[in-house]
């Protein structure tokens, strides 16, 4: 009788951990008709050949002001991280694949026309194999969905950034070029902040956030998106 | 030792489950949305940073137009936006052999201006944009509402832009009474039904 409990015991207690674990990978780009939701799967395809990590080697030439300041940050954060990634600044000879700018006022003022209230932080446009741009769930039907760069655009004059929410948002658009999707979406799958920190919900930022770091989140994401 | 592991898996399964419900106890909490501030990400993953209105006030403070109009028209656009030879953008764009133009898709709403309550206005029509990214983050905006919109002329764009998703809108009802869609805050929740000429009042003082 003891036997029969204690094994039922252990798988109840194994079944709970794995259900109680979040292993949700969230693709950047869905769309939700009813109650399915169709993905697209991205994939980032540098590496380096010698490790097998995947391979992020940015271009930080036109960052400036505060941007500047704490983009060394925001890259550590994932290149030290348990993430298979590797991020680094690519020296003269090298050729990146990521630009990180921050954009003029003129572009950003066109582009991004935002109220007193409301600011536009930062934004990541992928480039497929082919140098096709994706921004949209439409863009990324229609490419190769194999990712060779990417471009992350800053606001140039933001009114209310502290040092957190520039390490912040450059480490989560860091995340968009891996194809991380949003992890704070109520109609996919949301990650709980509290159980489950994620550097890719805003909801973790607002209400949880202290830090910038990719979270076991992320390495999870990671991890079931590239299968490491 | 079986009655040792015995023990081990009952404590382990109680914990986990009784974290899981816990934490969804906090989870509640911590969804309320934030009055301060908030991050959020638009359709196409822009991340924007909304900080909300704590009076009334302020809003009007920081609205250079305030009217009160009805919609007339919505038309969507998409509009090239050319990346100038030289700059940041357009340099990164061509390292990844990309287009030198960017679209700005949105939608034009066409305001038939029926009382200024602030600024300066000289044309009965005005027009509103809206990128497509951030119609989700507006109150649903349909032809023959009428509303207070609180606005501010974006010059490189050469239309007008709300001075806040949500609290930027209150509706004005065909009873003429007001429903501001944004009511964060007991001042802003306060106004719901008041008379439309009692806000434009408060407004007025308020200048």
């Amino acid at each position: 009788m003891k036997k029969k409990l204690t094994f039922t015991l252990s798988m109840f207690s194994i079944f709970a951990f794995l259900t109680s674990a979040n292993s949700f990978a969230h693709e950047i780009y869905y769309v939700k008709s009813g109650s399915t939701i169709s993905t697209i799967p991205l994939r980032w395809t540098p590496k380096n050949t010698s490790t097998g990590r995947l391979k992020v080697m940015i271009n930080q030439q036109s960052l400036s002001g505060s941007w500047a300041t704490y983009y060394e940050d925001a890259r550590t954060a994932w290149h030290s991280s348990a993430v298979p990634v590797e991020v680094t600044t690519a020296s003269a000879s090298q050729v990146p694949n990521t630009y990180m700018v921050t954009t003029t006022q003129q572009y950003w003022d066109t582009m991004y026309p935002d109220g007193f209230f409301t600011e536009t932080l930062g934004v990541t446009e992928l480039y497929d194999t082919n140098g096709s741009s994706i921004t949209s769930y439409a863009t990324a039907n229609a490419s190769t969905k194999q990712l060779k760069g990417a471009n992350i655009y800053l606001n140039p004059s933001p009114n209310s950034g502290t040092a957190y929410t520039y390490r912040f948002t450059m480490s989560h658009e860091l995340g968009h070029v891996l194809a991380l999707g949003h992890s704070h979406l109520s109609d996919y799958s949301p990650a709980n902040p509290n159980t489950d920190p994620s550097i890719m919900s805003y909801t973790y930022f607002t209400n949880v956030g202290t830090s910038y770091l990719p979270q076991n989140h992320e390495v999870n994401d990671v991890k079931n998106m590239y299968g490491y | 030792m079986k009655k040792y592991l015995l023990i081990a898996c009952t404590v382990l399964a109680v914990t986990v489950y009784s974290s899981v419900e816990l934490s969804g106890n906090k989870t509640k909490a911590a969804e309320e949305p934030a009055v301060e501030s908030q991050i959020v990400e638009t359709a196409s993953g822009r991340l924007i940073q909304i900080r909300n209105p704590q009076s009334l006030k302020e809003l009007v403070d920081h609205s250079p137009l305030i009217v009160k109009g009805e919609i007339v028209k919505a038309e969507n656009v998409q509009e090239e936006v050319q990346l100038i030879e030289g700059t940041p953008e357009r340099t990164a764009v061509d390292a990844q052999g990309g287009k030198s133009t960017h679209i700005r898709s949105g939608t034009n709403y066409t305001i038939s201006v029926t009382d200024v309550i602030k600024g300066q206005l000289e044309d009965k029509e005005i027009i509103l944009f809206i990128r497509e990214d951030e119609i989700n983050l507006r109150p649903e905006l349909k032809i023959s509402d009428e509303l207070i919109f609180n606005l501010a002329f974006s010059e490189p764009i050469g239309r007008y832009i709300d001075v806040h998703p949500v609290a930027g809108y209150l509706k004005v009802n065909a009873d003429n009474k007001v429903i501001p869609m944004f009511d964060s805050t007991k001042e802003f929740a306060n106004l719901k039904n008041e008379a439309y000429d009692e806000v434009k009042r408060k407004i007025k003082d308020i200048e």
